[in-house]
């Protein structure tokens, strides 16, 4: 849990953004969009770790129940 | 302190991928924002935990009952995770969400807070029989 994850994000990020110019240039517009989506998809799941453990953090810190 | 410099790091590579990010894919730019936030705010937990130990020992030495540091304690809790939400709102454009959900933190504190004044009624009406009485 630290910086890597910006970091991966970033990584995710310019993936997607070659593999959706790569299937535009192709004329796969809607393979594109998929992967565009699925890019969202996997970030998101990268970052709810993430939210819950501030949550969590956040709970114990402050007595909020 | 060296958390200080750690700090600053996570910041400005955050900042940078964001940047690299914001012409290819902006829906992402959001997602390394609520990264570095969360990060951020974890670090900064460490020292808090410290310190609500410290200020829950000072108000048992001084015999205040720790239920108003409890109540403290929960208030900040709601501005932390309140401004957090919000923050990330206004970056992603959404002035009108971040709004809602600051004006929410502020009714949810103001409902935590009514049972103090109520104390604080208490009190004062206490007194004021007392004074009557005598």
């Amino acid at each position: 849990m630290g910086i890597e994850i910006v970091f991966k994000i970033a990584g995710i990020g310019i993936l997607i953004a070659i593999i959706c110019q790569l299937l535009k240039q192709t004329g796969r517009d809607d393979m594109a969009m998929l992967a565009a989506l699925a890019g969202l998809a996997i970030t998101l799941m990268m970052i709810i770790d993430l939210i819950g453990t501030l949550f969590e953090n956040v709970k114990q810190v402050f007595q909020l129940y | 302190m060296a958390s200080v410099f750690k700090v600053v790091g996570i910041a400005f590579a955050a900042v940078v991928a964001s940047l690299l990010l914001r012409t290819y894919r902006p829906e992402l730019t959001a997602q390394i924002a609520v990264a570095a936030g969360a990060l951020l705010l974890i670090l900064t937990m460490d020292e808090l935990r410290s310190m609500s130990a410290f200020l829950n020992a000072l108000f048992e030495r001084t015999g205040i009952e720790t239920a108003y540091l409890s109540v403290l304690l929960k208030i900040l809790g709601i501005a932390y995770l309140a401004q957090f939400a919000a923050d990330l709102c206004r970056d992603a454009g959404e002035g009108a969400v971040a709004g809602k959900v600051e004006f929410t933190g502020r009714v949810m504190i103001l409902a935590l807070c009514l049972p103090v004044l109520a104390s604080i009624f208490e009190l004062v009406g206490g007194i004021l029989a007392v004074h009557a009485a005598s």
